[in-house]
């Protein structure tokens, strides 16, 4: 088990360090003067000359990329051109917002998928079933923002229950989450029906079913906790994923996290923040695929031997 | 195995959905009896009437018109990206595989590193070092499948350069290049259009993203995302001009996604078990 982890820290640290590595590059790939897209706008000769030493942008590369990883371990990402603060100041405003959003909407996306899958892993080509797929399909094929927008349509202009935009209770994140949750919901449920429909077909079901236990007893003490992997690995995949996806979901609802910040830095050019959102996205998306990895461990105790 | 695939109801759809959009986009010029560009102020935000079956925009155009000609951006933004996917990806993953070592371990870390962002994120990554429009857009949709096609195609050739045919194929004097060619790409086929019908649905949704947030194709282009991004100020009084751009991206990247469910299971009946990424 030792070894697994060790492995798996490494090769996430090799990851981590790509991923600085791409950020890194990401001003050197803009047209134009790094330092000068540093600075904003009405900086004088002086300030961007002294931007450009402090981020060593005179100096060879391989110096500026270890000045760079030596701000970044001191928390230092530079300024927001924009707002003048310091960018690791703004995302930690923003980041927690963000990860709400990802847990309430991966939460939504397990109860209501894995609730779906396996009713129709239970019961397979049944009239539930198809049923069931049929929604699975169609929501796997939902454009988000899309969605949202009806959901805002729906709750907040007709019905008017439900806050459209802004952050703050909990009837603000219901919207959004419920968009980010349909979403994952069909993805989780075709995945546990599938896992399901493969694990049943194994013969230590049959022994089951001869002892004599009941189908929920089979179900849900034999058939489901060996269905878990590929259900873990796709929820993992999945939560990665919402972060990009949350991008647009929190355009469309106004939630001040990380998604939306990034678009607004986009379009002011801000390229201190938009670098230390990639950044943090990168790190984020990395540490969940490390999580997911070190569960399988514990959800299956070969995986140590492999 | 086309007999297979029309046998099955989903291909049925899919194809049948996916032949219709692409009529009617491309003899839109011809049947259209609004111009997707020309305002008409005197006609804003119509609801649907039998003048304007899906009604009129915020600046009066004809919504089912503008749909027609903003499928032109879609499909052939969905066509160019997975084509940059499949140019790029197919060498790198071929390299990879066959040739091993250092390249493979050097293209691999490459790849690893793409994978790590989510592949929206990735393509708003290049978008904002191209800047935003329809055909940074492509670039930077088609470098987010990159990294896919590159390690599907390492994966099959990893599988087949050990086969007999191979060896045998080496064994005659075949250089590298003529056995990825003849010998291994073909057989990689497969699941490339498995992956590239998945991913045609994903770049158009992906496409249309990015035109919401502003980032892809401008206004007055018709794309999709853009119409529902304009429309978006007008929800309250005018719903429609949301709604019906939406229902064509859901349409096509429906109809796409039940092609390659169906393609999956009548080419590659083994794939059906592996983890699917693209859903």
């Amino acid at each position: 088990m030792l070894g697994y982890i060790t492995r798996r820290l490494l090769v996430t640290f090799c990851v981590l360090i790509g991923i600085s590595i791409f950020s890194f590059l990401l001003l050197h790939f803009v047209p134009g003067d790094p330092a000068q897209l540093l600075a904003d706008p009405w900086s004088t000769k002086e300030q961007i000359a002294y931007l450009r030493h402090q981020w060593g942008l005179d100096r060879p590369l391989y110096v500026q990329y270890a000045i760079f990883i030596t701000n970044l371990l001191r928390g230092n990402l530079g300024m927001s051109i924009a707002s003048g603060r310091p960018v690791s100041v703004e995302i930690a405003q923003r980041l927690p917002y963000t990860v709400i959003l990802a847990i309430a909407g991966t939460t939504i996306g397990l109860l209501i998928g894995g609730g779906v899958g396996i009713i129709s892993g239970a019961r397979p080509y049944s009239l539930v079933d198809n049923i069931a797929m049929v929604m699975a399909l169609l929501g796997t094929s939902l454009p988000s923002f899309w969605f949202g927008l009806i959901l805002i349509w729906l709750f907040a202009v007709k019905w008017r229950v439900l806050p459209s935009s802004g952050a703050g209770t909990l009837a603000h994140l219901i919207l959004p989450a419920m968009t980010l949750g349909i979403g994952i919901a069909a993805i989780i449920a075709r995945q546990t029906r599938s896992s399901l429909l493969d694990v049943v077909r194994q013969a230590y079901i049959t022994t089951a079913y001869a002892k004599g236990l009941t189908e929920s007893a089979v179900l849900f003490r034999h058939a489901l906790r060996n269905a878990l992997i590929p259900i873990v690995t796709v929820t993992g995949l999945i939560f990665g994923r919402q972060l990009g996806g949350a991008v647009v979901i929190e355009t469309v609802f106004g939630w001040p996290g990380m998604g939306r910040f990034l678009v607004e830095s986009i379009f002011t050019r801000d390229y201190p923040v938009i670098r230390g959102a990639l950044l943090t996205f990168g790190i984020l998306f990395a540490l969940t695929n490390l999580f997911v990895d070190l569960l399988y461990g514990v959800i299956d105790p070969r995986i140590k031997y492999v | 195995m086309f007999k297979k695939l029309i046998s099955d109801r989903r291909a049925l759809i899919g194809l049948f959905i996916i032949a219709l959009i692409v009529i009617g986009v491309v003899t839109v010029s011809w049947w259209a009896k609004y111009d997707p560009y020309q305002s008409d102020l005197q006609n804003i935000a119509q609801p649907p009437s039998l003048k304007h079956l899906l009604g009129t925009d915020e600046l009066g155009r004809d919504v089912l018109t503008r749909i027609f000609y903003g499928g032109r951006i879609s499909l052939s933004l969905g066509v160019v990206s997975v084509g940059i996917g499949l140019i790029a990806g197919i060498p790198l993953g071929m390299l990879a595989g066959y040739f091993g070592k250092g390249l493979d371990l050097a293209i691999t870390g490459f790849i690893d590193i793409l994978l790590a962002f989510p592949p929206l994120l990735l393509a708003i990554a290049m978008v904002s070092i191209l800047g935003p429009g329809l055909y940074n857009a492509m670039l930077a949709i088609g470098t987010s499948l990159v990294p896919f096609y590159a390690r599907l195609v390492r994966g099959s050739v990893l599988a087949i350069k050990e086969r007999d045919f191979v060896e045998a194929a080496r064994a005659a004097g075949g250089t590298a290049f003529y056995i990825l060619r003849q010998h291994i790409l073909p057989n990689c086929i497969s699941p490339l259009i498995v992956q590239s019908t998945f991913n045609m649905a994903s770049a158009i949704l992906s496409a249309a993203s990015l035109g919401f947030l502003g980032l892809g194709a401008q206004p007055p282009l018709p794309e999709w995302g853009t119409m529902i991004s304009r429309g978006r100020v007008y929800l309250r009084v005018a719903p429609h001009i949301t709604t019906f751009p939406g229902l064509a991206i859901f349409v096509v990247v429906l109809a796409f996604n039940l092609l390659g469910d169906s393609l999956r299971d009548v080419l590659d009946p083994y794939m059906r078990k592996r983890q699917k990424i693209f859903i």
